[in-house]
């Protein structure tokens, strides 16, 4: 249960979670920069209101790239402006944001065709060229008779 | 074609990209609060995964934790869970009746002995050897007895099977108890609330099958990603609460500008749940969104504990007085707050700026 100090404590404000956002992606720039690593921060979180969250996308502004993808609903990613900083947002039921995250990192993941698809893929085209074959031979033979 | 033996096999069979995983990933992740970075882990994780053996036991209850469960998604990410198990036996969702059923609740339990997951919904019945809840000719009792025996782990979803609900309230005619009662052998998570949000039990279960283990729980055996604050904590009125600025009644001035609901009764204080973050119907609304107080619906004994439009501080001879003079203490600290946004509306008015 709560006590009288947690109920009367109020959150911290919005504003503040948004300049603590940015330092930690300036932070995880940095280490991307230096070694290599990548960094992710889940939005949904943090105690942020949408015009939070607006701010933040205004802060971080829009770069050279972005893409739209359709899996189990649509998802959008951009870069911002700094490069190696991308907003990665998922929508699931009725557009509404499933996972909302900022990756650090130089590609994201979800960008790359995955070993298995490729796999699958492969395989597929070969079955879709052997079948465009063999009905091509039957109209040639079926022409011939 | 031989049967896809993992996740990974059968979402590619079922035309799923690796992509969907890493989305469902970084979807779980967020919603079970695991570190972010992890989501590339778990979506190789559920690749590689069989699909988790599920029996569904329904006991006292209204079926409104399989609705919610199985109405509020669709066809989209949130439903993936749907891939990830196999639901070997629910009365109310499988095609088959009778001894046929039956003998699917037992073939699932002798051919995952040990591995598969029992998910509850509804209070047990226990008076006069448990004669107040029978299917196919055995006790509530009995059945939970067998099948837990061989299980990997239960799972209470909703209050009644986490609590007692509904059923346990006075005067509790059919001597109904909660899972944690009865089976004290095997590790017991409990998603309560009248019903659970279903991505909390959609979360749960996917977290059991990744990881392989128990979420972090919190006293009452519920995910602590999940219950770990209460509706207060994160309810978008809050500020009208620090500023002491409460509606009286459902429709007066206070109510029309969305003040705080807690002298309406609001239970938001003392209820752990995460209705104010993950909201409903696809994360449309919530109680205190739609203009209603919170019920306490995640909480032991929710139903006895006073008229659900006391507010709080009203004695009600439950232990939640103790909360409630808390509560008051919080409504001091929110009336100071009141005095000062007044003065520096007064001073910014003064001036010409816009409070």
């Amino acid at each position: 249960m709560p006590d009288a100090d947690s109920i009367g404590s109020a959150p911290p404000s919005g504003a503040a979670v948004v300049s603590g956002v940015l330092r930690e992606v300036a932070e995880r720039l940095e280490a991307l920069a230096e070694r290599g690593e990548c960094g992710v921060i889940d939005l949904k979180s943090l105690p942020l209101s949408d015009s939070h969250l607006q701010q933040l996308r205004e802060r971080l502004g829009r770069g050279e790239v972005s893409a739209q993808l359709e899996i189990l609903g649509p998802s959008e990613i951009w870069e911002t402006r700094y490069p190696g900083v991308w907003w990665v947002r998922h929508l699931g039921v009725t557009d509404l944001v499933a996972a909302e995250r900022i990756e650090i990192t130089r590609v994201p993941d979800i960008l790359s065709a995955a070993l298995p698809d490729v796999v699958t893929a492969a395989q597929s085209l070969n079955d879709d060229l052997a079948l465009y074959a063999t009905t091509r031979r039957e109209r040639t033979d079926h022409g011939r008779t | 074609m031989a049967e896809p033996e993992t996740i990974g096999e059968l979402l590619s069979e079922r035309g799923i990209s690796r992509r969907g995983l890493l989305k469902y990933a970084a979807y779980l992740a967020s919603l079970m609060a695991l570190p972010p970075w992890q989501s590339n882990a778990i979506a190789d994780a559920l690749a590689a995964a069989r699909r988790q053996s599920v029996i569904w036991l329904s006991f006292q209850e209204c079926t409104g934790c399989t609705e919610s469960l199985t109405r509020s998604f669709s066809p989209t990410l949130e439903n993936l869970i749907f891939n990830l198990i196999s639901l070997d036996y629910h009365e109310t969702l499988q095609a088959v009746s009778g001894e046929a059923a039956e003998q699917a609740r037992r073939s699932a339990m002798r051919d995952n002995k040990g591995k598969y997951i029992v998910v509850v919904d509804g209070s047990v019945p226990t008076r006069d050897g448990g004669v107040y809840g029978t299917v196919a000719g055995q006790s509530m009792l009995q059945i939970l007895n067998d099948t837990a025996a061989g299980a990997k782990a239960l799972i209470a979803v909703g209050t009644c099977a986490a609590f007692g609900g509904i059923p346990h309230a006075q005067p509790d005619p059919t001597g109904a108890v909660p899972l944690t009662s009865l089976i004290k052998d095997k590790p017991i998570i409990n998603i309560s609330g009248c019903p659970p949000i279903p991505e909390a039990m959609a979360g749960t279960i996917a977290y059991l099958i990744t990881f392989g283990r128990l979420p972090d729980l919190d006293h009452l055996n519920r995910p602590k990603s999940l219950f770990g604050n209460t509706i207060h904590d994160r309810c978008y009125r809050r500020s009208f609460y620090d500023k002491g600025l409460f509606a009286k009644s459902f429709d007066d001035e206070g109510a029309r500008r969305g003040w705080c609901l807690y002298e309406l009764g609001c239970k938001g204080p003392v209820t752990y749940n995460s209705c104010a973050t993950l909201k409903w119907n696809g994360g449309v609304s919530f109680p205190i969104q739609s203009g209603h107080g919170c019920l306490g619906c995640s909480e032991p004994n929710f139903w006895d504990k006073g008229g659900f439009y006391h507010p709080l501080s009203t004695p009600t001879g439950h232990p939640t007085a103790a909360v409630g003079a808390a509560a008051v203490a919080g409504i001091g600290v929110g009336a100071v707050s009141a005095l000062l946004a007044r003065r520096a509306k007064r001073e910014a008015t003064s001036t010409g700026e816009k409070p």
